[in-house]
Order: structure tokens, then sequence, then C-alpha cells
């Protein structure tokens, strides 16, 4: 179930439009992209005790590392 | 040690990731539990389909946009309003909900941007419920008058014994003459708050138009002339049949920490 509204985070050249969603039991993320590339959905999830961002399904984790930091910073500073 | 998308991770994670991997695929990123109208998001709509004979089950963009919108830089100046050149405010509109009682013309006697979606483009708004603010006026303390600023209490109303009902809407296609993007955009109808709706909806007394069954396929599939479909879009469905309670407001700012604490 989504959990908060939607939000945007407007980068450089992109623009993020960002819902948070519990599924499992567990968060994630799902980023729609202004530039038309495929939606990302990301979970910050723990490796060696140290979290770190990835995209589910596996396969986009540059993206999810810096799309996920991103959301992360915008959380925080809210 | 296991690798998830090159990270190294226990096999608890590992096996977490998998499990969650596995629950993303089959989500409906539409199971949302609050739909915000003003975030522009899908929602669930019921249409008529092509051989006007049955419906499909469809998702269509909430807030109404006219086809005259020429790109998404004209739906933002048009929904959030603008300073042109000579720096003159163009105030912004929202269409989220459609008055019942202007569908065919408007506030101001010309006709409606609701017009020809009322007559021809009539669907369902599927909902579980939503949320309303009831505004409260403390008194002042020395003076025993309202305060002039109000706090304002979340609602949550809901229809009695019903998983889920329907709400009345109008749709339009629209086109993004830049990219080519098309959608489907639909509006609610509100029609005058019924007794317990004037209670919560204080401040506007409006709700939207709820339908039973038999209105709601008549509203769909009927062929109706003006004055019907403003009789139906005026309908107050009855409050003796609808729930109100108060709920917790929960603020955006919880940060995903603290959201993740609540959860575990």
């Amino acid at each position: 179930m989504q959990t908060d509204p939607t939000f945007e985070i407007v980068l450089s050249d992109i623009t993020m439009t960002v819902t948070s969603h519990f599924v499992a039991n567990d968060e994630v993320f799902r980023i729609g992209f202004s530039d038309g590339r495929p939606p990302l959905v990301v979970h910050e999830a723990l490796g060696g005790n140290r979290p770190f961002w990835t995209s589910l399904p596996q396969g986009r984790q540059k993206e999810a590392e810096f799309f996920g930091a991103r959301i992360a910073e915008y959380l925080k500073n809210k | 040690m296991c690798y998830y998308n090159g990270q190294k991770v226990s096999r608890a994670e590992f096996i977490k990731l998998l499990q969650l991997e596995k629950a993303v695929k089959k989500y409906d990123f539409l199971n949302r539990a609050v739909h915000n109208g003003f975030a522009y998001a899908p929602i669930a709509v019921l249409k008529r389909d092509t051989d006007e004979t049955n419906f499909d089950i469809v998702q269509m963009e909430w807030g109404f946009l006219p086809p005259y919108l020429k790109n998404r830089e004209a739906v933002a100046k048009f929904r959030n309003g603008y300073k042109d050149e000579q720096g003159k405010w163009h105030i912004g509109y929202t269409t989220l909900n459609a008055k019942a009682e202007n569908l065919f013309n408007n506030e101001k006697g010309n006709p409606s941007i609701y017009a020809d979606a009322a007559r021809k483009r009539r669907c369902l708004v599927l909902s579980t419920g939503f949320y309303e603010w009831r505004h409260v006026f403390p008194l002042n303390k020395k003076t025993g008058q309202p305060l002039k600023t109000s706090i304002k209490y979340p609602y949550y109303i809901s229809v009695k014994d019903q998983e889920y009902f329907y709400m009345a809407g109008i749709w339009q296609e629209w086109t993004d003459k830049d990219t080519g993007e098309t959608v489907q955009t639909v509006s609610v109808t509100t029609a005058e708050a019924n007794p317990l709706m004037q209670q919560v909806h204080n401040s506007k007394k409006r709700m939207p138009t709820i339908l039973n069954d038999d209105l709601a396929y008549e509203w769909m599939f009927g062929d109706l002339n003006d004055e019907r479909i403003t009789e139906i879009a005026l309908s107050q469905f009855p409050a003796k049949q609808m729930d109100a309670c108060t709920i917790v407001y929960i603020s955006e700012k919880l940060t995903t920490q603290f959201r993740r604490k609540l959860t575990t």
C-alpha cells in the first residue's frame, strides 16, 4: 500500500516522481522519471550492517544507488 | 555471504530481498492507502467498453484536462495558475471535482468544459472511502468569540457494509501535442452535502456524488438527457448509510527510519 503522498525531486536534468509503498512488510520506493526511462523500484537493504540502496529486481544497481541517495537526502531535509 | 545486485549481503538479507523482489513483481502500484488528488495520480475507473454493452476497469489521471491544452507546460499553468509577460496573474483551475450544477453551464452561464463529457463519457470512480477536513473554530478565551483560524480535523468517510462504492465521474482523453502522449483524465462530480457531510465538510458543504447500484448502471449505460444527467449527479447518498470517523493525521515528515520502526 502507498504510504505517503507522491513527491517530486528535481535534479539538474531530470525530475523524479517518487511514491513510497509497504510491500511484504518492507518499504520500497517507486520512481518515475521525466526523461522517459522505465520506472525504477528501489529499497534500502543491509549489507554487512551498512545500508545500501538496491534496485528490485536486480540489474539497475548504479541507478538505485544514485536515485536512492537522492530520496534519503530529500526525506532527511523535509 | 551472498551477493545481491553486486553487493555483499548476509544470507538472511539475501532471502529477504528475493522475497521482496517476488512481492514487488506482483504488487499493484495503484494499491495505495490514500489518493491525494493534488498529486494527479492514476485512479481506478469503470468505463463503458467500445461496444457500449459492458465496462472496462482502467486507470485514469485524476484531474480533468480539456483537449485544448497543448502540452504539460500548459497543463501546469492551467492547474496552478501563472503570471503572463505583462505580470498579470491568471488563476489556476482545479478539475478534480465537477460541480453537478455546472456540468453544462459554468457559474458565469457559459458552456462548461465538462458538457461534452457529461453527455458522452460518463464513468464510475471506485472508492473504498475518502477523507475530508472538518474545520473547528476555537473560542477566544478573553472574548468568547470564535477565532479567525480554524483547527482542521481529518475524517474518513465510507459506506456502511460496502467494501467499495461508486462515485459518478466524467472523463476526457487528452493528448500532449509535443510528445504524443495520450492519457484519459477524470473528474468526480459533487453534490450538496447530506446532513452527515454537512457536519464533516463544514467549510464547503459538498460531497462526491455517491451512486447506488441502480443509479450507477443508469449513469454509465443510460441514454440520458441533460436534465436526467444533472439529476443523477445532484443525487444525495443517504447519510444513514454512511460512516464518518476521525482519524490520526500522520505527517509526511516521517523519516524512512521512523517509518521502518513503526513496522517492526
